[in-house]
């Protein structure tokens, strides 16, 4: 009995259809993959490079901060500061009628 | 079967089948004897092994206050091949990174790969290379560490290296801490070499270093060092050291040195700058060695502060040397002769306690061993065996010389006194703390060790007053604190190894206020000039810091009147 060249077509077609579409579909996917990878590295660089940055301006705001600096500022503009005396102190206190109003360090 | 097929046809039929069988043949011997090495090579060719650096550890000071910590910064490298114009861009790189353009072009023309063009720059100067938009030239991050004191504290803190390795001093000590551990991610590479972000298969993360939480105070710090600068430069010293420390717990508060440095840039610094003094040098004290014979003449009740002893008028001869004291004095009671530091008093009333006694105290006090601080290079100073002193050891080891000290052990010595007589352990440390503050590691303060009775201390505290009320530190009063203290002005050894007439090492030794210390100071100058007494030289610094440290601490000063009634009391 001979064989029907289109019965054996039917057949084989479907599954080339399906290999081809799962195949599509598999490089679609690693695309996609990529791609998102691709976006995640992109914001980790962007968020390490913020925080770099923080870390030196946080870095420069201690260097300003640092007694060493301050020190050399204020000599730079003549502006002599020392320790207060006792008398030069006040505090508030902290309960009581003079809450609101403050009371020598004597 | 292949019936009517030619013979032509037949032949290449063969022929195939051969070659196929050859091939066949092939691929086994590839797969079973090469495959290995071929894989590897294959691996390695898209396989990208990415170094995570770890964050070095920060250290703080005692009020958690940042004195040294990590920032990431660009390296810019070069892949010469990649590089086309090589003039063009070596002249354009060397304007921007300061470097003579030979010396790049040189960089650029090499054979290797990849070279070094400039390591952890500066952000404007990364913008600015960047900004030239050179093909080949290309950057990275690499971590650097950065202390934003600048000179403060540099010796307590030393610095690393390029690669971030401790060199000098907290930094190398306990380096094994600070750095953490490496990390590494291993991911596939594109053809041109480039990370393919989705296709990580292995990450080991960095395991961060742990912080170090110090004894330093970075307010009394600065303000010891600024006071230190002053004094080191009006006096043209050839160095100098000042140590501020709590003499109940062996808190370090304070630990500067002069010539200093700046650690972010350590290499522009000689090694001699970079020597932490107050631990790596020892020098005959001089006269502030007398507290050590004072306190143990009185804890051995050999003498009373009211014994009076002859001074011989300034000029006394033993065993064919002659001793003099800077100012001549007749009859002195022991008190005062350690009050106006008479060299002549103390080794008469030496000869009293003999040798033996001696040397045990000087161990009780803590000389001749190290201190066990930890910082790296400490030296234990030289105290000899009573069995090889000569005739003469006796009265000048008591009179501070013959023996060699540091100014920590100074500083150590004059707490006993301060702490009512325990010798206590210094410590800069207080605890190693992980990153997310667990304590890995506590420093507790030992077991302080006795070494004079509580009233002997007072006693002794009581004398020491009286050297800075009426005696050779009168410079180091401050009003209303009422310190006390002990001057000590020593010759230095001249290589021939003769006492020099023109160098000298000046120390004032101190702690305020003399009825209850709460701080103790040591300021140690290595040949000032032209004045070089201890009392002129270091008292004033002793003084500037004090009057300081006493407002920084809300410790106000007392009437003269009420003290005295009190003491009379």
């Amino acid at each position: 009995m001979e064989k029907n060249p289109n019965s054996y077509c039917s057949k084989v077609l479907p599954i080339i259809f399906a290999m081809t579409f799962i195949a599509v579909m598999y490089v679609n996917q690693q695309a996609l993959i990529y791609q998102m990878g691709l976006k995640v590295k992109q914001n980790n660089d962007v968020y390490t490079k913020l925080v770099d940055h923080n870390k030196i301006l946080v870095y420069n705001v201690l260097n300003l901060r640092s007694p060493v600096n301050l020190e050399r500022t204020l000599l730079a503009k003549e502006v002599e500061l020392s320790m207060p005396s006792k008398w030069q102190v006040v505090k508030l206190a902290k309960k009581g009628p003079l809450a609101n109003s403050f009371v020598s360090g004597r | 079967m292949y019936k009517g097929t030619t013979p032509r046809i037949r032949k290449v039929l063969y022929a195939l089948i051969i070659a196929f069988a050859l091939l066949g043949v092939r691929l086994v011997f590839v797969q079973m004897g090469a495959g290995k090495s071929l894989s590897d090579i294959a691996s390695n060719q898209y396989r990208l092994a990415v170094s995570l650096f770890p964050k070095r550890g920060v250290i703080y000071d005692r009020n958690l206050k940042e004195l040294a910590i990590t920032i990431n910064l660009n390296s810019i490298f070069a892949e010469p091949f990649r590089v086309k114009d090589k003039e063009s861009a070596s002249y354009k790189l060397a304007n921007v990174l300061g470097v003579s353009r030979d010396e790049i072009y040189k960089k650029l023309c090499h054979e290797k790969g990849f070279v070094w063009l400039g390591r952890k720059v500066s952000p404007d100067t990364a913008r600015a290379v960047r900004a030239l938009d050179i093909k080949g030239i290309d950057f990275v991050k690499e971590p650097h560490r950065v202390y934003p004191n600048g000179i403060m504290a540099s010796h307590v803190m030393g610095f690393t290296d390029t690669d971030n390795n401790g060199i000098e001093g907290l930094e190398l000590k306990f380096d094994t801490y600070l750095k953490g551990a490496m990390g590494y991610r291993y991911a596939i590479r594109d053809a041109k070499q480039r990370e393919v972000p989705a296709y990580e298969y292995k990450e080991i993360q960095p395991t961060d270093g742990d912080n170090l939480i110090l004894t330093i105070d970075s307010m009394i710090q600065s303000i010891a060092e600024r006071e230190l600068e002053n004094g080191f430069k009006k006096y043209h010293a050839k160095g100098a050291c000042i140590i501020v420390m709590d003499p109940f717990t062996g808190d370090l508060l304070a630990l500067a040195n002069r010539p200093s440095y700046d650690p972010n840039n350590a290499k522009a610094s000689s090694a001699d700058f970079r020597r932490n003094r107050a631990i790596c040098d020892f020098f005959e004290p001089g006269s502030s060695f007398k507290i050590v014979a004072a306190s143990s003449l009185l804890e051995e009740k050999v003498v009373q502060p009211s014994d009076k002893f002859f001074c011989e008028n300034g000029e006394y001869k033993w065993c064919g040397h002659t001793y003099h004291d800077h100012t001549p004095h007749g009859w002195l009671a022991f008190r005062d002769v350690i009050k106006l530091s008479s060299n002549i008093g103390t080794m008469k009333a030496a000869q009293k306690l003999g040798p033996d006694r001696l040397y045990k105290y000087i161990k009780k006090f803590g000389f001749g061993v190290k201190t066990g601080v930890e910082l790296p290079g400490e030296v234990n100073g030289i105290t000899t065996h009573p069995g090889t002193w000569s005739k003469l050891s006796l009265c000048s080891i008591s009179m501070g010389q013959e023996v060699t000290v540091t100014a920590l052990q100074l500083a150590c010595a004059i707490s006993v006194l301060a702490n009512g007589g325990n010798l206590v352990k210094p410590r800069i440390v207080e605890r190693i703390q992980d990153a997310s503050g667990h304590v890995l590691q506590k420093f507790e303060s030992k077991k302080p060790q006795r070494v004079i009775s509580e009233e002997v201390a007072k006693e002794m505290r009581s004398i020491l007053r009286g050297v800075v009320d009426s005696g050779t530190a009168k410079l180091a009063e401050v009003d209303g604190y009422f310190p006390g203290g002990k001057t000590g002005t020593a010759q230095k050894v001249e290589p021939n190894g003769v006492y020099s007439h023109s160098k000298f090492t000046a120390s004032f030794i101190g702690f305020v206020p003399y009825d209850n210390p709460r701080l103790v100071i040591a300021v140690i100058m290595d040949e000032p000039r032209p004045m070089y007494y201890g009392g002129v030289v270091c008292a004033p610094v002793f003084k500037k810091v004090t009057a300081e440290l006493m407002s920084y601490y809300k410790i106000w000063p007392k009437e003269k009147g009420k003290l005295e009634a009190k003491k009379n009391h």
